[in-house]
């Protein structure tokens, strides 16, 4: 009995084996910053892909196979995620996603660049789920890298259309950035689309980020300025205490920025937060009862109601389920070439619009979701009785940056 | 004038506050001639003490609480994990002081979360005191203030006119002879670093509430009490005073001038070389992690 047992198990290995060799399982890593001060921001993105890949492999995975997402902790270092890069190439992995840092991103791109004009018969694809910053789109743009993020220009050709359909301030506006790539990208955009809302900025700040603990001195000037609304492209713990400062300053102003729907800022913030208004890629009232039922659904699986960076993830990979499908493989062997030709092709349909990709430099089209912190929104966060309830959403096409004269593709086709 | 008269009230404030973490540390360093890594956590525990308590015992009594706790805790830390390395050199205190803010750090999240709570500062404490043209001066501010003079004077008293004050003092300077003396030296270093760490506790609980009270804190704070410790002279209560004074002050006005050295530097040259340009330089210079490859 026991030798049959050994002799069957034997031929199901050895076929198991065989089977693994004709047809391989797609790999995906999430190189992501999952240990130290801000493991809080990268570990998110984790079970957002989980939930994204399950979703797939429930719809069949991909060549016959689930599909494999492999974790890697990059330590929030540019170090720590070139490491973590190779390891997971090695490991067989062919499709790499991250979100968090320009300064990690700006070297995972670099690297699967180097690897693919290394390897021109095996590349490498790079889903950039979150790092806004131009030059990824720009000077650094590949074909192998593919960017999903929204940016300071999207964000603020969206909310410009919002402001000029329907003028919620008397025009006068206060900028407030980190002093960082996209504290400036976000000042240079705001400036740049203030006239196109009819918005006049009265003064603008730069400050350290994550550095300042009293953020008085920027209320103090805010009130000097007199203006009545204020866009802040600071993110993280920056913007609670902005507005705690200007909530204990009695300070009335309008904020308008993003990340807002942090877990932890709404409650935190309080009635200072009502009213603020948050410009993000998604927000699930904006898309309505799908929407809301994609954000149930979310917090059945995974045990937390999503935000903006997990949504993104959300549909990135989603995006890449959809171009999946244009991709079928040929006697079970995985194309990543045609992989990233149909994920030039394909369309995804998120609650709230259509994703699609721009072919010249890879920037996705991404519908803005604009919000307001407000009682009336259905789904109560964080146990305040505030969600964010939806002002309106603007198309990718009518958001998107335009074109970067620094982007030089070479394509493989 | 509005702008420097509340910049020059915030800074002496926020210098205030320091204050209240870097006495403690400069007491301890005094008396163990190390630097506490762990003290920007007794900071931390202390705002989510007062978060915890203040919601079930009021806010007065949270703050008190938040600083017995922490106290303890210090205590604890003291008697169970420096003591019985004491002996083995600073290089271990310290590293026994740097190990305990990683299990700070982790301790909080698994308890609190990852992410900030929902603490803030009590609406019987937020109102105005004054004005100063458009913009309200808030009460709570001055309580701070208040709460840390008042931490100063008692912490001055004791050490300098009482009993207690002359042995913590004198074991400080020369522990063998104030214990052939006949008093118990562990006991009173025991007790100085319990006070040390209630006071950053006190002010973590009144911090948290102005400002957020997330696990980053610890890391947040330290670097900076690190620094007023250092130039107000390590061991010297006085001389921290004056250091975060300094520093909260200049600090605070840093924040609101737009104005660089650099500028002034540049100021003859075209716009286009100085401006934010040359900053997303140093910001992007970051990438390149294989510079030898020509295709970089």
């Amino acid at each position: 009995m026991n030798k049959i047992l050994t002799l069957l198990s034997g031929a199901a290995f050895l076929t198991l084996g065989a089977q693994a060799h004709a047809q391989d399982a797609l790999k995906i890593a999430l190189v992501e910053m999952l240990s130290g001060p801000n493991a809080a921001t990268g570990s998110v993105y984790v079970s957002a892909a989980k939930y994204e890949i399950d979703k797939l492999n429930e719809a069949g995975g991909y060549n016959g196979k689930p599909i494999v997402l492999l974790t890697y902790d990059n330590q929030g270092t540019p170090a720590g995620a070139a490491d973590k890069v190779t390891a997971a190439i090695n490991d067989g992995a062919r499709i790499i996603v991250q979100g968090v840092s320009f300064a990690i991103s700006g070297q995972i791109t670099d690297d699967v660049r180097r690897y693919n004009l290394r390897h021109p018969n095996d590349p490498v694809i790079f889903l950039n789920a979150g790092s806004e910053a131009g030059p990824m789109t720009g000077e650094k743009c590949h074909f192998y890298h593919f960017k999903f993020a929204a940016d300071a220009a999207s964000r603020m050709r969206a909310i410009a259309k919002v402001f000029h359909d329907k003028p919620i301030s008397n025009g006068k506006v206060f900028l407030v950035n980190q002093n960082v790539l996209f504290g400036h990208e976000m000042e240079a955009a705001s400036r740049q689309l203030a006239a196109e809302g009819g918005l006049q900025i009265v003064d603008s700040v730069l400050h350290e980020p994550s550095k300042l603990q009293d953020f008085s001195p920027i209320v103090a000037r805010i009130a000097a300025s007199g203006a009545d609304t204020v866009i802040v492209g600071s993110w993280g713990n920056d913007v609670l205490l902005l507005m705690k400062a200007a909530a204990e300053a009695k300070l009335k102003v309008k904020f308008v920025g993003m990340f807002f729907d942090f877990p932890g800022n709404i409650s935190s913030a309080g009635e200072t937060g009502e009213g603020t208004i948050n410009m993000e890629v998604f927000n699930p009232e904006n898309g309505g009862a799908a929407g809301l039922a994609y954000g149930r659904d979310f917090m059945a699986k995974t045990g937390a109601w999503p935000y903006a960076p997990q949504d993104r993830t959300v549909f990135t990979l989603a995006y890449l389920g959809e171009a999946l499908k244009l991709a079928p493989t040929k006697d079970g062997k995985i194309s990543i070439k045609d992989i990233a030709l149909s994920l030039e092709k394909a369309t995804y349909q998120a609650p709230h619009g259509t994703i699609s990709m721009r072919r010249e430099d890879h920037q996705a089209y991404v519908p803005i979701a604009i919000s307001e912190v407000s009682r009336k929104a259905a789904m109560k966060l964080e146990g305040t009785p505030f969600g964010l309830y939806p002002i309106a959403n603007v198309s990718g096409q009518d958001s998107i940056a335009p074109l970067q004269a620094s982007c030089k593709m070479t394509r493989p086709d | 004038m509005e702008f420097v008269v509340s910049s020059l009230l915030n800074g002496l404030i926020y210098g205030l506050l320091l204050f209240m973490v870097s006495a403690g540390l400069t007491l301890i360093f005094g008396m163990m001639g190390v630097l506490n890594f762990a003290h920007g956590s007794f900071y931390m525990l202390g705002a989510y003490m007062g978060y915890f308590l203040s919601s079930r015992i009021g806010f007065v009594p949270a703050l008190f609480g938040a600083g017995i706790i922490v106290g303890l805790i210090g205590i604890f830390c003291e008697r169970f994990l420096l003591q019985p390395v004491h002996d083995q050199g600073h290089a271990h205190e310290l590293l026994v002081t740097f190990g305990l803010l990683f299990i700070f750090d982790e301790i909080v999240k698994i308890v609190f979360g990852q992410f900030a709570v929902s603490y803030a500062v009590p609406a019987s404490f937020s109102f105005e005191v004054f004005r100063l043209g458009n913009f309200g001066y808030p009460f709570y501010r001055l309580f701070i203030g208040v709460v840390a003079l008042v931490l100063f004077s008692g912490l001055y008293a004791l050490i300098r006119f009482t009993r207690a004050g002359l042995v913590v003092r004198a074991a400080v300077q020369r522990p063998i002879m104030v214990q052939v003396l006949g008093h118990n030296v562990p006991l009173v270093f025991m007790f100085v670093f319990a006070g040390g760490a209630a006071m950053a506790g006190v002010a973590g609980a009144i911090a948290g509430a102005l400002l957020t009270t997330s696990p980053t804190m610890a890391r947040d704070i330290g670097t900076l009490v690190f620094v007023i410790v250092v130039i107000g002279g390590l061991g010297s209560v006085a001389g921290a005073l004056a250091a975060s004074l300094l520093i909260g002050v200049f600090n605070t006005f840093a924040v609101g001038i737009d104005w660089t050295i650099a500028d002034a530097l540049l100021a003859d040259r075209p716009a286009a070389a100085r401006g934010p340009d040359r900053r997303i330089a140093a910001d992007t210079a970051v990438d390149d992690g294989w510079g030898f490859c020509p295709t970089s």
